[in-house]
C-alpha cells in the first residue's frame, strides 16, 4: 500500500507543483495534489462516473445551454489559476471542481463522436439537461464540506481522482491511437502523394 | 444536408471540443506544476520558541513565533499554557512548513504492562493520527506495540525488539502523548502529523524544549526522537502517506539528515558512538570516536552536521575543534588549520555550501563573556577560513549560559538569544542581530503577554507632571509628545534614565504603564507597557507601587466590579515630595 501511494504521488508530482501548504490534510494524509487539482481531478472523475451511468456521452456534444456553462467554468480558472484572485482553499477546489466538470463534459463526448467517426445515438433531450443542472449544483455544493476527516473519505476521493485522470489519459491516448492510425492509413497504405486519399481525408 | 455532410459536421465540432478541452488541461497542468513556490528560506524570517518572562527554568506558558526581521512583524503559530511543551521549531527546506513537537497540558497516563492485553493505555479521546489509522498496519493492541508504532528499519532488528521486550518487563510506565505538528509560517494552517507515546517523567517533558525534529531535503520526510525512557530511537514519518519508519537507537538530540536524503545520523547513548543508518534501512554503520564530546558542552548534534557531498558527518568536539568521518572508511580527519580552531554553532550554508561558524567563542562558564565574536566562513574542500565580520557583544547575563546563537542559512546574519537586564535590572529575553553593519536589539518577553487595556482606560492627569524627589533619587514628569502621553526622567545612584508612560484607570485604581523604549509608544505596542506603577496617590506626595503584569492581570480576574486596596498590599511602595 505504501508503495503503491508513493508510486501515485511521484506520477502526480508530473502534473501537479504538489504544494503542501495548499494540499488538503484527510484524517491526517495529505492529498498528493495541492487543492485546485485536487478539485480538478476529483471533478473530471465525478463528471466521468457521472457521464458512464447516464450515458449522455454517446448522444452528442452538450446542448448549447451546457456548453455556455462549460466554456465560463474555463474561462474562470485564469483568475483564480493565476492567482488574481484566491479567497481561500474552498474556492481553489471550487475552481478545479468545475474545471474539471467543463473538459470531461466537453473531452468525453468529442472523444466518443470522434471515434465512432461522427456516428451519434441521438440527441440531448429535456431530462437529460435538467439532470445535468442537478449534478451542476451537485459539484458546486462540495466545497462547502469537502474534505471529511475520514480515511475512508480519503481513499475514495483519491479514487475518484485517478478515475478523472484516467478518463482524460484514456481519451486523448484514443483520439490519439486514431489519428496515428488514419495517418499511417494515409500516408502509407494509400501513398503520401495519393489525390484521392487526401480528399477522402479532407472531408472528415 | 446528407448523412455523411451531418457526419462530417458533427466530427469537426467533436475535434474542436476535443482540442478545446485537451489543451485547457494541459495549459493547467503546465501552469501548476511550473507555479512559483509561495514562499522562499531566504533568511528573512526566524521562528522562534518564546516563554513568559521570568520563567526560563520552568516555563508555565509556550509559544512559537515567526519573526520577520525587516519588517519586525510576529506572527504566532502555536502556543501552550500550564504543564505543555512546546520543543524548538525546525523550518522545512523549501520554507514551506515549520515543525516542532508538542505536549498537550494533560495529566500524565499509566501503562500497565502488555502482560495485561486488555489493559487500557489511554484515556480520553483517541488521537486523531494514531498508528491505528494507518490502512497498511493491523491495529495496536498492546501498550509495547504503541510504543513501538514504526515499522522497523533498524540494523540490527533486534535492537528494536529488544527495546520493546525492556518496556514489557517493566510493571508500570509513566507516559506521555507528543504531537509532532506541522505548521505554515503565517500560522494559518496546522496539521499534527502523528500523536505518539513517550515513556518518561516531568525531566523527559522539559528536555523537550531543546528538540527540535529534522526535515529531509525533498521535504516529503521528517525524522524525530522517541524517548522510552532510558531508550531513545530515531524514526521517521512520511509525510504524504503518513507511514512511520524506526532507523536506529540514538541519543534523545536531534537526528541529522544528509543533503542526497539516503542517510540519517545519531550519536548513542554513551556519545562516543557515532551511528549512520541508510534510510531505506539497507546499511548501517556504528564509528566508535576517538573524540571528547558532549558531557558539559552544548547540544551535541547540533554541533554535528554532513558534508554537502553526503559522504563525510563533521563535528565539532568538546574544545571546538572540527572533525571529519568518512562514511565509506571509517577514517577520521582532524581539521589541523589553526583557522579553525575554536568552532562554534557552525552551519552550512544553503547558498554556497560553505561552512559558517563563529570564531573566538568561548563556552567555559568560568571565564569572563565573550567580548569579539567573529562570523568566519571554510571552504571545506580547501581548508581556507575567510572573516565575515566582527562584532562586539553587548552585556548579557550569563545564567543562561551567555545566550544561544546561530548563523542564517545565507551565512550573512548572526543571531543570538540572550537575556539582558532593563534599566529596572529586571531580565529580559533578546533577539540580537548582527549583519556586519548594524546591530538589532529584540525584546521578546512582551509577544507572549495580552493586553490590560485598551485606548477607552487611557487617561490624563495634570498633577503627575512636575519635579518629584525622595532621598535616594529623583524623578520627573513631563508631558509626552503623543497624546495621554508622559515622558519619564529618573535619577538613581547618579544614572539617569529615560521612559515614556501612558496612565490607564482599571477597576477603580489608577497605573502608570511604563515603556522603556520610546519607540514602543506605537500602534500596535501602546498597549502593553514594560511594567506598571500604580499610583497610589499624587497629593500632597507621589505614592507609587510597583506591580508585576501577571500580579495585575491576575488582580483583574479576580476582581468583579473593583480592586480593593489590600488586595494589592503594600509591597514596593515609594513615596515622593513634590520638588520646589
Amino acid at each position: 500500500m505504501v508503495r503503491l501511494m508513493s508510486v501515485i504521488a511521484h506520477i502526480l508530482s508530473f502534473l501537479c507543483s504538489q504544494d503542501a501548504s495548499r494540499s488538503f490534510a484527510i484524517a491526517g494524509h495529505l492529498l498528493p495534489v495541492c487543492q485546485r487539482c485536487a478539485g480538478l481531478y476529483l471533478g473530471m472523475g465525478v463528471t466521468f462516473v457521472y457521464l458512464l451511468l447516464k450515458r449522455d456521452y454517446r448522444r452528442d456534444l452538450p446542448p448549447r445551454s451546457i456548453v455556455y456553462v462549460n466554456v465560463a467554468c474555463l474561462l474562470a480558472m485564469p483568475i483564480f489559476g493565476f492567482h488574481l484572485l484566491d479567497p481561500g482553499p474552498a474556492w481553489r477546489l471550487w475552481s478545479g471542481l468545475v474545471y474539471g466538470n467543463a473538459i470531461v463534459f466537453l473531452l468525453v463526448p468529442a472523444a466518443s463522436i470522434i471515434s465512432n467517426e461522427g456516428r451519434r445515438t441521438g440527441c440531448h433531450t429535456e431530462p437529460s439537461t435538467t439532470s445535468f443542472w442537478i449534478f451542476f449544483a451537485f459539484l458546486n455544493g462540495i466545497p462547502l464540506w469537502f474534505p471529511a476527516q475520514s480515511v475512508w473519505f480519503y481513499y475514495a476521493g483519491l479514487l475518484f481522482m485517478l478515475v478523472g485522470l484516467l478518463c482524460a489519459a484514456f481519451c486523448v491516448s484514443v483520439v490519439t491511437v486514431l489519428l496515428i492510425k488514419k495517418l499511417f492509413m494515409s500516408a502509407v497504405l494509400k501513398g503520401v502523394n495519393n489525390e484521392y486519399a487526401r480528399s477522402q481525408d479532407s472531408r472528415l | 444536408m446528407n448523412t455523411q455532410e451531418v457526419k462530417t459536421v458533427g466530427c469537426r465540432k467533436a475535434w474542436i471540443a476535443f482540442v478545446a478541452a485537451s489543451s485547457c488541461l494541459l495549459i493547467y497542468v503546465m501552469a501548476c506544476v511550473m507555479s512559483p513556490p509561495g514562499w522562499s528560506p531566504d533568511s528573512s524570517k526566524i521562528a522562534i520558541l518564546v516563554t513568559l518572562p521570568g520563567e526560563q527554568e520552568h516555563p508555565k506558558e509556550f509559544a512559537l513565533f515567526v519573526y520577520d526581521i525587516a519588517t519586525g512583524a510576529h506572527t504566532l503559530l502555536d502556543e501552550v499554557k500550564a504543564d505543555g511543551v512546546l520543543s524548538a521549531p525546525a523550518w522545512s527546506p523549501d520554507g514551506k512548513w515549520i515543525a516542532y513537537y508538542k505536549v498537550e497540558p494533560t495529566p500524565s497516563e499509566q501503562v500497565r504492562p502488555s502482560s495485561e492485553p486488555n489493559a487500557a493505555l489511554s484515556i480520553g479521546e483517541r488521537p486523531v493520527n494514531t498508528p491505528e489509522d494507518k490502512p497498511d498496519r493491523s491495529a495496536p493492541s498492546t501498550p509495547a506495540e504503541q510504543l513501538f508504532s514504526e515499522e522497523n528499519q533498524m540494523l540490527p532488528p533486534f535492537m528494536f525488539e529488544l527495546a520493546e521486550e525492556r518496556v514489557k518487563d517493566k510493571n508500570d510506565v509513566e507516559t506521555f502523548d507528543v504531537k509532532l505538528v506541522i505548521a505554515t509560517p503565517d500560522g494559518k494552517e496546522r496539521e499534527t502529523l502523528q500523536v505518539m507515546k513517550w515513556v518518561g517523567g516531568d525531566d523527559d517533558r522539559g528536555s523537550m524544549v531543546l528538540m527540535r525534529p529534522t526535515w529531509s531535503p525533498d521535504c516529503k520526510r521528517l525524522f524525530y526522537v522517541r524517548s522510552i525512557e532510558s531508550e531513545c530511537y530515531t524514526a521517521s514519518i512520511d509525510i504524504a502517506t503518513g507511514t512511520t519508519y524506526a532507523h536506529l537507537l540514538s541519543a534523545p538530540p536531534n537526528p541529522v539528515v544528509s543533503p542526497d536524503g539516503k542517510w540519517v545520523a545519531s550519536y548513542l547513548e554513551d556519545d562516543d558512538t557515532l551511528i549512520a543508518s541508510r534510510i531505506d534501512g539497507s546499511v548501517c554503520k556504528y564509528f566508535k570516536l576517538d573524540l571528547e564530546i558532549g558531557d558539559d558542552g552544548p547540544p551535541m548534534l547540533d554541533f554535528t552536521f554532513w558534508s554537502p557531498d553526503s559522504r563525510k558527518i563533521l563535528l565539532v568536539d568538546k574544545d571546538s575543534v572540527l572533525h571529519s568521518i568518512d562514511i565509506a572508511s571509517g577514517q577520521t580527519e582532524f581539521y589541523e588549520n589553526p583557522d579553525a580552531n575554536s568552532i562554534a554553532f557552525p552551519t552550512i550554508s544553503s547558498t554556497d555550501k560553505k561552512l559558517y561558524y563563529l570564531g573566538g567563542f568561548r563556552t567555559d562558564e568560568e571565564g569572563p563573556p565573550p567580548q569579539t565574536i567573529s562570523l568566519k566562513r571554510m571552504d571545506l574542500e580547501g581548508k581556507r577560513t575567510r572573516t565575515i565580520f566582527t562584532f562586539r557583544m553587548p552585556e548579557i547575563s550569563r545564567d543562561d549560559g551567555g545566550g544561544v546563537f546561530s548563523i542564517s542559512p545565507n551565512g550573512k546574519v548572526v543571531l543570538a538569544r540572550a537575556v539582558m537586564h532593563d534599566a529596572f535590572e529586571k531580565e529580559r529575553t533578546v533577539l540580537i542581530f548582527w549583519d556586519g553593519k548594524t546591530q538589532k536589539i529584540v525584546k521578546t518577553d512582551r509577544w507572549l503577554l495580552k493586553p490590560l487595556y485598551g485606548d477607552s482606560n487611557l487617561i490624563f492627569e495634570e498633577r503627575l507632571i512636575g519635579k518629584w524627589r525622595r532621598e535616594d533619587g529623583r524623578i520627573t514628569i513631563a508631558k509626552g509628545t503623543q497624546e495621554k502621553t508622559y515622558k519619564l526622567t529618573w535619577v538613581e545612584e547618579d544614572k539617569e534614565r529615560h521612559a515614556v508612560a501612558n496612565l490607564v484607570r482599571l477597576k477603580g485604581m489608577t497605573f502608570l504603564g511604563v515603556f522603556l523604549d520610546e519607540s514602543l509608544v506605537e500602534p500596535g505596542s501602546h498597549l502593553l507597557p514594560d511594567m506598571f506603577m500604580r499610583v497610589v496617590q499624587t497629593e500632597p506626595k507621589l505614592t507609587l507601587q510597583a506591580i508585576e503584569y501577571n500580579e495585575l492581570a491576575e488582580l483583574l480576574q479576580k476582581a468583579a466590579e473593583s480592586i480593593r486596596p489590600e488586595d494589592v498590599g503594600t509591597e514596593g511602595i515609594s513615596e515622593f515630595e513634590r520638588a520646589k
